[in-house]
């Protein structure tokens, strides 16, 4: 997957997870700044990434996560 | 289709828009109850359970009543993170027949909230509470070698248990759901472990051995939590991950499946769960199609695959007929020929006094399944409707939405494990009553009367999403056309058997017309379905028909219209302006004696020996709009 095509399938599951067809994320996105991501949003966006991209994501990184960016290199990662 | 029990297997697919569902239900439809348990029979991930969740919390807070749901308030006490469960219930308990109110206490708050009577989760007034801890809460997550040590922790943990149960009791008169404990894959001794009393395997053994007393002792509710980790695997069941980083007691995938149980515990304490299995037959009971295979063809019994894989689905009914579930039938078949298994088949478990209400006939089958509810003098929502064929079950689906329709896979092996883990027959109790009760519904295999409601079939198959190709016979089909000449007895006009060599001869050139018809439609693609042989008569401007046959899988589709407006685009380009049908009664194809009058045919005679003919007259022919798209695609080269 492109970094543009992860960008959108993680807005996609964001979307769905917030109810919320408005969201648009970029890579600098923070969580703190998008209405709706509250920490259990966050084990939600967490969950429902890993299973819609079929992967599992390590413990740390998962904690050390703070902007869309990082999931996105993240899931490069995982995938690559 | 998955086979894992995570992704609820048995419940049909949501469709794409099923948010934008959710948001448009309207709190004004009086129906808005049904369509809110409709939406919620599909196989929802979290999100969309959660949307459905909101909606239904938006129509309780304008009052709207949603019947036929039954309103349930239930209090839950978390010992861990429970929130993503909590969202997900409201719709898996819909799904069960239950409009769910939910309070929940603060994770780990337990204790705390079971004794004051003004937390929330008390306060609330529940109709039963969930104490939700695993053996972790319960202390029993380390081995404790010493036997005196292991016994009082588990001692312990009951007081524990028992002392919040009473609380919950004294302050809500109403009962407590306690959970079965999962054992976690870390084994100490590895095989041994079940011969030291100490493990943490042996003390869970010891604690869910013991909480069947339990519950008769307080009066609770068991939930089988450790059920359903031993479904999907105890590896799969504990994430250690997300127990560390959020303190998720179990893991997020197993979610769905989680609240689907405890949706249908809930529906059972409100006496929703269901109380008749209504079976299809062929290649649901049996293998094969018996009005066109015949007795000795259907495959059922020992000796091959198939015929186990039926077996077991025949077992599993028997065995659901003897704790009290009333079995019934409704099959698209000649009565006569759906009985002959039930009475001259040596392999068939089932028989005819098995069988409480037995509907075979060639109606449609939700009006056989209002029929049998009737008769049984039960409501809709206690059935359950057991079919391989996906249009039969979208069908049933759409005109009787509270009648539960398990999905099923192409693999009859599937069958039993699908409908016994979907959980539609949970019982709180269990009592010779219930084994007596089929017994009063007399189960004599009687007819019930249909009454034939007008359904608009229009909408339904055009929903089916048909397409329909027609070709003349050809080399590619023949070998399919031959078999359909030899084997079809049900939907056949004459019975006339041509070898593959005759059916060669017609094609090229010893019939004047020939048609071979396939369908396919969204679920499946039926391959070839229809055949028509026709013939010019003396006075050449006249054909008779040889041949007409159908597949009985694709009745009720107005495939035989589109044959016939096939055919008549052909007579008319020929200078044709008569067709003569011609019907053989046999004792196997009474369906089809009213085939030509129904398609606007006029009688001309009936001969000496019963045969009949028909005259229709092509000029007058006016084309009507039928339900097919016409397919163009043709990979097997039988337009060319």
């Amino acid at each position: 997957m492109t970094e543009e095509e992860t960008l959108a399938k993680i807005t996609e599951v964001v979307r769905d997870e917030l109810d919320d067809d408005d969201i648009v994320l970029t890579r600098d996105s923070r969580a703190d700044e998008v209405e709706g991501w509250d920490s259990l949003a966050h084990v939600r966006i967490v969950v429902a990434v890993e299973q819609s991209l079929e992967t599992r994501f390590e413990m740390n990184d998962i904690t050390e996560l703070q902007t869309v960016g990082e999931l996105i290199d993240l899931i490069q990662r995982s995938s690559g | 289709m998955s086979q894992s029990h995570t992704e609820l297997p048995w419940l049909p697919q949501a469709p794409d828009d099923f948010r934008q569902l959710c948001k448009a239900l309207d709190a004004s439809d009086p129906n808005v109850g049904n369509a809110v348990q409709q939406l919620a029979t599909h196989r929802l991930s979290s999100a969309q359970a959660r949307s459905l969740g909101k909606s239904i919390k938006r129509l309780q807070n304008a009052d709207v009543a949603l019947a036929p749901l039954s309103p349930l308030k239930l209090s839950i006490l978390p010992g861990g993170t429970f929130d993503m469960v909590i969202e997900t219930l409201p719709a898996a308990a819909a799904r069960s027949g239950i409009e769910l109110s939910v309070c929940a206490a603060p994770a780990e708050q337990v204790e705390q909230s079971a004794y004051n009577p003004q937390s929330d989760a008390i306060a609330f007034s529940p109709d039963v509470t969930l104490i939700a801890v695993d053996h972790r809460w319960l202390g029993l997550d380390r081995p404790s070698l010493d036997p005196a040590v292991s016994n009082a922790k588990i001692d312990s943990a009951y007081d524990r248990l028992r002392d919040i149960v009473r609380a919950i009791s004294d302050s809500t008169g109403a009962p407590a759901i306690v959970c079965s404990l999962p054992t976690p894959p870390l084994p100490l001794f590895g095989n041994f472990d079940g011969r030291v009393a100490g493990t943490v395997r042996q003390m869970i053994v010891e604690f869910n051995a013991r909480l069947h007393d339990f519950c008769t002792e307080t009066g609770s509710i068991l939930f089988e939590v450790a059920m359903i980790a031993e479904a999907i695997g105890t590896g799969q069941w504990f994430d250690y991950r997300m127990y560390h980083m959020y303190k998720l007691p179990f893991a997020s995938e197993a979610i769905p499946l989680y609240c689907d149980k405890l949706g249908q515990l809930l529906g059972a304490f409100r006496g929703k769960a269901r109380k008749c299995l209504v079976l299809d037959l062929d290649n649901t009971c049996w293998g094969g199609v018996i009005g066109d295979d015949g007795l000795a063809s259907i495959k059922i019994g020992p000796g091959s695959a198939e015929g186990e894989s039926f077996l077991a689905i025949q077992q599993l009914a028997l065995d659901l007929k003897a704790r009290g579930i009333i079995l019934a039938v409704s099959s698209k078949n000649e009565d006569s020929n759906a009985r002959q298994p039930f009475l001259e088949h040596p392999d068939m478990l089932l028989r005819e006094n098995d069988i409480a209400v037995f509907q075979a006939n060639w109606q449609d089958k939700p009006s056989n399944i209002e029929a049998i509810a009737e008769t049984l003098n039960i409501g809709l929502d206690a059935l359950v409707f057991l079919d391989d064929n996906a249009a039969e079950r979208a069908q049933v689906r759409a005109a009787l939405p509270v009648v539960a329709v398990p999905e099923l896979p192409g693999d009859p092996s599937l069958f039993p494990a699908l409908l016994a883990s979907a959980g539609y027959f949970e019982a709180l109790s269990f009592s010779q009553e219930d084994q007596q009760r089929v017994e009063s519904y007399k189960a004599e295999a009687k007819r019930a009367e249909i009454r034939t409601k007008s359904r608009d079939l229009g909408d339904y198959l055009g929903s089916l999403e048909m397409q329909i190709s027609f070709a003349p016979f050809s080399a590619l089909g023949r070998p399919r056309i031959a078999q359909l000449v030899n084997k079809s007895n049900q939907f056949n006009l004459t019975t006339r058997r041509y070898s593959e060599k005759e059916i060669e001869q017609f094609e090229n050139g010893r019939a004047d017309f020939t048609l071979q018809v396939r369908l396919s439609d969204k679920f499946s693609d039926f391959g070839m379905i229809g055949v028509i042989i026709a013939h010019e008569t003396d006075s050449k401007n006249a054909w008779e028909i040889d041949v007409w046959l159908m597949s009985c899988r694709v009745l009720g589709r107005r495939v035989e219209e589109a044959m016939l407006a096939q055919m008549v685009a052909s007579a008319q380009e020929n200078g044709v302006t008569t067709l003569i049908g011609c019907y053989i009664p046999t004792a196997k194809n009474a369906m089809v004696s009213e085939h030509y009058i129904k398609l606007g045919f006029d009688f001309a005679e009936e001969q000496a020996d019963g045969t009949q003919l028909f005259r229709f007259n092509v000029p007058a022919f006016e084309a009507g709009d039928l339900p097919f798209s016409f397919a163009i695609a043709d990979p097997e080269g039988i337009l060319e």
